[in-house]
């Protein structure tokens, strides 16, 4: 059986330069925008927390195989060589601190795709063991049991039962043809099961074909978080083969960022080749009913509040106006948080950073800065359309001692709907 | 010298300018509204400012003004752009602007000199008497 | 206070109202107002009484009055100048001794919460003997002064953040104004100098409008130090391609280049120099060839060496990119191809992960 070693992380961080690494690598002018631009650097202070520098071993990497004078110096032994102990020391700069977020990627002056560097400087770390033990046990869980939080299919009939006595109606398993195939996130399952409601609604009253399907309901993808293509590519083909089986036109993914990400972004790169039905973010679905009259509402929430945007949405996938204009269906008294839309700030669990048990301490101190963003806003709800910032929102403002509400947009939605049918 | 050329070889910002320029003329065809924009607030290198003068040329009315140090005012080859420097007492360059209007606004006499003015020339007119 | 404004004064020299238009039009130049404001600084200029200015120099180097004294020549900042009673600057003043603090005491008492303070200079806190004005410590000259004014400008990096008196091991124990004095609105101008213009128009700003123009997080006035010197600075183009200079006497240095790699702080560095320039917009450091040094930033004088470039990492990357490049021109094709090949190998190399290989056995 092969193992995880130090010499095969290294063939991997090998493999992983491309040209756009190199190019970045070269072109970076060390500005230190990007610290400014990470929440674990401005929270904390350190400097360790410069996203660049969490970028050191493939660095080093890369200067000792790639550039004439690195490789000079390197055979003069002139050169520091990446150890071992380097990479268990950068086990935390490069998984516990940092959420893929992106805000570095889009502050850089000269273009460097700083999230991008990160991931593939997981594919390094996974191959040579030095991955989050939290974070690999998700993993296994996920190609095991078929779910990171290792939820099985009979939980989430048990869910559906319960949901089609709540609404009434049915909910469709594994019906071949139909319009949309939608995927869920564990923690919707387990956590907040109003999603699933919240959809059979929303489908039944814009008269949408729909279904779920029993060997690919999660849409998470534990292989992207913690940095190897192989599980990710494993997990993803799950769902591109049951919607191509089943012919769907369009996948949703659920109230989940990273799962979209990977969903829409990075499958058909995974897998080498165009995927033959689209994929839509449930808000980006939910917004094209209601430009097409499909999304009735009546009634409006009195209460103040604002929208965290989920950063894989507004930075990766661009869904900006979308969850604007559908609050603006459901809310009168709606306030933008400061930075919000493409420059909001993370939860600070992103990119798997919530599955690792040791990073919860500098996650809740990293919480400081959406405390003080929802501090400044006054609210009294809290909408977001990620499952995961939900569990880390909830977290973090319970850790803070503040008492908020945190709802879903889908649901929120769904509870407006206007039940003429 | 072609606005290319020009463009090609300067690290500044004219071609914004210009279309600023471009877009207060139309402001003043359709509401006769003044702009004035300070060319001292803009990152351009001596060299950039020869450059812009050269382009934008010297039209058909040059005029001064003589207060508090001289003031130059020229209409460029494009009608309704004014170019003027203002220069203080020791005739050094205090301020350099380019004004989109059809006169530039303190060229034209102003009020409150015009009613010192008559009462000078009234006064004038009364020791004639 | 007198209550005659600027322009009466103005007036009173036969100058005309487009001389007063030429005024105000570059004084909303001088402080970086949008020229729409113009008839706003009309308006406050004809009228608004002059200002009691009371400056108390500290430890300095009297470079922030030199600096100032420069754009004295009759200049529109003179103009301002002209048109407030600086009632007391022990280095300006003609009287000396007693009689230069009585005029401090007499202005003090006359426009009690009404007068401006500057400070130059940092104040000492070791032991009051460093630096004493008439056998008064700094410190209980600047509580004693600072109590009734209306605000306090700290003029240059030392009154500022304490600046180069401040610097490690700081022997006096030198702090800046706002270290001490809490209860008071203070702007900052640091600059080491300040630009003389920045100083004026600060003053202008106060007199004309009677309140602090747009602070940032420092204190400091917006409008000149909104902005880093690396936003404005002409060659800022170059940094956007790659064209640094390496050295001061290389072909990138000669070209014009950026001088990032040669310490320049530029981009950590808010001051108007890049657009307002010295010695009456004839140049600034950078457009002379050498990087800025920061010296409106705190603590610039401990933040390492000046011909360092900002956030080096662990090895000197600098050197090496720069060595690789001019290596890179000639080799590069090999190199290219040799990549080529150790990255294929790589790839071919690749075992597939699986969740068996996560950990290592």
């Amino acid at each position: 059986m092969s193992t995880a070693t130090f010499e095969r992380g290294y063939a991997a961080f090998k493999e992983q330069i491309d040209s756009p690494i190199a190019a970045f690598f070269n072109s970076c002018v060390h500005c230190g925008m990007c610290a400014e631009a990470c929440l674990f650097y401005t929270e904390t202070g350190d400097p360790k927390y410069t996203p660049i520098h969490k970028l050191e071993p493939l660095r080093k990497v890369w200067y000792q195989e790639y550039t004439l004078l690195g490789r000079l110096t390197s055979l003069l032994g002139l050169t520091e060589r990446l150890t071992d102990a380097d990479l268990a020391e950068w086990k935390h700069l490069i998984y516990d601190s940092c959420t893929l977020c992106g805000r570095c990627s889009v502050v850089c002056p000269v273009g460097n795709d700083l999230v991008y560097m990160i991931r593939k400087a997981r594919e390094g770390m996974v191959a040579a063991g030095h991955s989050p033990e939290g974070q690999i046990g998700a993993a296994k869980r996920a190609v095991i049991i078929g779910s990171p939080m290792g939820v099985q299919f009979v939980t989430l009939q048990a869910q559906i039962k319960h949901a089609e006595k709540t609404t009434g109606l049915t909910i469709p398993i594994d019906q071949t043809g139909v319009e949309f195939l939608v995927v869920l996130s564990s923690m919707e399952i387990i956590n907040y099961p109003e999603y699933l409601e919240a959809i059979a609604k929303i489908m039944h009253q814009a008269d949408k074909t729909w279904t779920l399907c029993s060997s690919a309901f999660e849409a998470t993808n534990t292989g992207i978080q913690i940095g190897s293509s192989d599980i990710a590519r494993q997990l993803v083909n799950r769902i591109v083969e049951a919607a191509e089986n089943l012919r769907v036109k369009t996948v949703i993914s659920p109230e989940c960022g990273h799962a979209y990400t990977v969903l829409r972004w990075e499958g058909p790169n995974l897998i080498g080749r165009p995927y033959r039905f689209k994929v839509r973010h449930i808000i980006e679905v939910l917004d094209e009913f209601r430009a097409g009259g499909k999304l009735k509402t009546e009634g409006f929430e009195e209460a103040r509040l604002t929208f965290h945007d989920p950063c894989q949405l507004v930075r990766r996938g661009g869904v900006i106006e979308q969850p604007r204009k559908l609050l603006g269906m459901v809310a009168r008294n709606f306030v933008e948080m400061e930075d919000a839309g493409k420059m909001n700030w993370c939860c600070g669990g992103g990119g798997g950073v919530s599955a690792i048990d040791e990073a919860e301490e500098l996650r809740t101190k990293v919480f400081n800065r959406k405390k003080i963003q929802l501090e400044k806003l006054k609210v009294d709800t809290l909408v977001t359309a990620c499952a995961n910032c939900r569990i880390i929102l909830e977290e973090g403002l319970e850790a803070y001692e503040m008492d908020l509400p945190v709802v879903g947009l889908t649901e929120m939605i769904a509870e407006h709907l206007v039940e003429d049918k | 010298m072609h606005i290319n050329q020009i463009l090609n070889h300067s690290n500044a910002p004219i071609a914004p300018l210009l279309n600023e320029i471009c877009h207060a003329l139309e402001k003043l065809l359709l509401y006769h509204e003044n702009t004035l924009i300070d060319l001292h607030s803009l990152p351009f290198s001596p060299h950039d400012i020869t450059q812009l003068v050269e382009f934008l040329g010297k039209g058909e009315v040059e005029a001064y003004l003589y207060a508090l140090g001289k003031s130059i005012f020229w209409e460029t080859n494009f009608a309704g752009v004014w170019w003027i420097e203002h220069y203080n007492s020791e005739e050094s360059l205090i301020n350099r602007t380019i004004e989109i209007a059809y006169c530039p606004s303190i060229l034209q006499a102003q009020t409150e000199d015009i009613q010192l003015g008559k009462q000078q020339l009234q006064q004038l007119i009364k020791s004639f008497q | 206070m007198s209550d005659k404004t600027i322009g009466d004064s103005l007036r009173e020299q036969g100058i005309s109202r487009r001389g007063f238009l030429k005024f105000c039009a570059t004084t909303a130049s001088l402080l970086a107002l949008p020229p729409a404001m113009i008839p706003q600084i009309a308006y406050a200029l004809e009228n608004t009484p002059r200002q009691s200015v009371i400056w108390l120099s500290f430890q300095e180097c009297t470079g922030c009055t030199e600096s100032l004294t420069r754009s004295h020549a009759p200049t529109i900042e003179g103009l301002i100048f002209d048109h407030i009673s600086l009632d007391y600057h022990h280095t300006l003043q003609a009287a000396a001794g007693s009689a230069a603090e009585r005029a401090r005491e007499e202005a003090m008492k006359k426009n009690h919460g009404k007068y401006l303070l500057i400070v130059d200079g940092s104040i000492p806190t070791g032991n009051p003997g460093y630096s004493t004005i008439a056998g008064i410590s700094n410190l209980d000259m600047l509580k004693e002064v600072a109590a009734g004014a209306a605000a306090i400008v700290a003029i240059g990096t030392c009154a500022a953040f304490g600046g180069l008196p401040k610097a490690a091991p700081n022997p006096t124990g030198a702090m800046s104004v706002s270290d001490l004095i809490t209860d008071k609105p203070i702007i900052n101008v640091p600059g080491c100098p300040p630009i003389p213009i920045v100083m004026t128009a600060v003053i202008a700003h106060f007199i004309t409008f009677g309140k602090l123009p747009q602070l940032d997080n420092l204190n400091r006035p917006m409008a000149f130090y909104g902005q880093n010197i690396h936003d404005r600075c002409y060659r800022r183009p170059f940094y956007e391609k790659g064209l640094f200079a390496n050295t001061f006497d290389d072909e990138g240095a000669k070209k014009g280049w950026c001088l990032y790699k040669l310490g320049c702080k530029g981009p950590t560095t808010y001051n108007a120099c890049a657009t307002t320039k010295w010695n009456d917009g004839v140049s600034f450091p950078i457009e002379s060839g050498h990087g800025c040094l920061g010296c409106s930033e705190p603590q610039f004088w401990d933040g390492g060496s000046f011909y360092k470039p900002l956030s080096v990492p662990t090895i000197k990357v600098h050197d090496v990119m720069a060595y690789t490049a001019i290596a890179g021109a000639a080799v590069g094709l090999t190199v290219g191809g040799l990549n080529a090949m150790k990255k294929t190998n790589a790839v071919k190399q690749h075992e597939t992960v699986t969740i068996d290989d996560l950990e290592r056995k």
